[in-house]
């Protein structure tokens, strides 16, 4: 053990951030090294590998519950790691809801991790685990909650196989906070003052409206499934129809089911909604940030 | 996707212990310095040690050498010094035959062209310094050479006792004589 932390202090593995450090964005954590990335959904799981050079290889899809998936392709997606590091994206029982006034400030995120209740107060519910978006400009956010039970089985399962999660998060939720950030940070100008922003991730979908600067309408679905495309409009429909002329509307997909996004980038181009979706956008985005 | 994080929640692991600082860093580097050090001074060392070895080995071949060319120098010195010393003992020879040189100048100088001198000695008695025994040994000699001589030694103020006139064969002749210096 002395032997280890001398050889790791020597090597400086003793300073570099830990495998599953949330602080430090997964590139960072897996310089050279192959990483897996798992996307979890209700009837089917997929994946990709990172190369050691950081770049997009190996992917694969499989339907079905994910504890029997799992135990079949266990050696398989361990080949594709040093270390059996992995990232999981849930997209089942979770929710996003608008919240107001939450707590921030610089270690919101990691407080929220370890004692939720000290950031959410009374909206705390101890079978849920937390993840926050804020607006950067106004006191509101979006607050996901997914279900404490689905993340630990997933966790347990992949320790069956001898995966390790360096990252659990949503893939709709991940997807979502990057588009913002892309239109509140990334935009020469900022974001419009109104705008929608349609995310859909592997049947998962949600919609977020602002309106004279503030966020005021979300609706969320998990677990929809590719084959729900009515019952998507539906949710995405109520958001469009109060949105003010002009609006503009922004369209974020990630699936295997190009249909699906087809069909709902079909109904919503009628409005004039512009596809922000980018190549690999999920992977990239929960397996380099 | 520049500063974005993405977001995680994820069971938190209670095994994990904290980051060490950055500062601590300056440990290992310090380590790798020494270690870096060490084998800079060490190989330098060996290098040095290295090169000390040829230039003792060199120093030796040159003191060897030096040491030859001193010897053969010594032995030139020493046959110069014996040279010395024997023109030395000759110049010594040469400063003590000062004194008889005329007696030989003289004795050769009376004898007439058609007498032969085939032997002419000068002895002088370590003991018996005023004392000098002259031995001619002529050809073709007669009483008159004899005289002559004699009256030569005069001249130069020796004189000479218990002559003896020895005949040599035919026509030599052995003059032996004591010449004594007469001081006035």
């Amino acid at each position: 053990m002395l032997l280890d932390e001398i050889k790791s202090v020597l090597s400086f593995a003793a300073f570099r951030p830990d495998a599953d450090d949330a602080g430090i964005s997964w590139s960072k954590r897996y310089e050279g090294r192959k990483t897996l990335l798992l996307n979890i959904s209700r009837n089917q799981t997929s994946w990709r590998s990172i190369n050691r050079k950081g770049k997009l290889e190996e992917s694969g899809l499989q339907d079905g519950e994910f504890a029997d998936i799992a135990p079949q392709r266990g050696e398989e997606w361990r080949s594709m790691t040093d270390g059996g590091w992995c990232v999981v994206s849930l997209n089942n029982r979770f929710i996003i809801s608008l919240e107001n006034n939450m707590m921030r400030g610089d270690n919101c995120v990691a407080l929220l991790r370890s004692n939720p209740r000290a950031v959410l107060g009374p909206k705390y519910d101890r079978g849920k685990r937390y993840a926050i978006c804020h607006h950067p400009e106004t006191t509101t956010s979006l607050l996901l909650a997914c279900e404490e039970s689905l993340v630990k089985v997933s966790e347990d399962v992949l320790k069956t196989v001898g995966i390790r999660p360096g990252r659990v998060c949503c893939g709709l939720f991940a997807l979502m906070e990057h588009a913002i950030h892309q239109l509140f940070v990334g935009q020469r100008g900022g974001a419009p003052s109104n705008f929608l922003l349609v995310a859909a991730c592997e049947g998962s979908i949600a919609a977020l409206a602002q309106q004279d600067g503030q966020w005021k309408d979300l609706r969320c679905r998990s677990g929809l499934g590719v084959e729900a495309v009515d019952t998507a409009l539906q949710i995405v429909s109520p958001l469009v129809a109060k949105a003010p002329p002009g609006t503009p509307v922004f369209f974020v997909c990630e699936g295997q089911d190009e249909k699906f996004r087809a069909d709902l980038m079909g109904h919503l181009s009628k409005v004039g909604a512009s596809d922000l979706t980018q190549e690999d956008m999920l992977w990239n985005v929960i397996g380099s940030s | 996707m520049s500063d974005y994080l993405c977001h995680d929640f994820k069971t938190p692991r209670t095994d994990t212990a904290r980051r060490l600082p950055n500062s601590f860093r300056l440990i290992p580097m310090a380590f790798y310095a020494a270690i870096i050090g060490g084998a800079y001074f060490i190989t330098m060392d060996v290098i040095n040690y290295k090169r000390s070895q040829q230039r003792k080995a060199d120093a030796e071949q040159v003191k060897k050498q030096h040491e030859e060319e001193r010897d053969r120098h010594n032995a030139e010195l020493a046959t110069i010094e014996s040279a010395a010393a024997k023109g030395e003992v000759v110049a010594k020879w040469i400063e003590g035959t000062r004194v008889v040189q005329p007696i030989c100048v003289k004795a050769a100088a009376t004898v007439s062209a058609d007498v032969g001198i085939s032997d002419l000695s000068i002895d002088r008695n370590v003991e018996l310094p005023a004392q000098i025994d002259l031995i001619v040994r002529m050809s073709g000699a007669t009483q008159q050479t004899i005289t002559d001589i004699e009256g030569a030694m005069g001249r130069l103020n020796y004189r000479a006792y218990s002559p003896q006139r020895n005949p040599i064969g035919e026509k030599g002749l052995e003059y032996r004589t004591t010449l004594v210096f007469l001081n006035h």
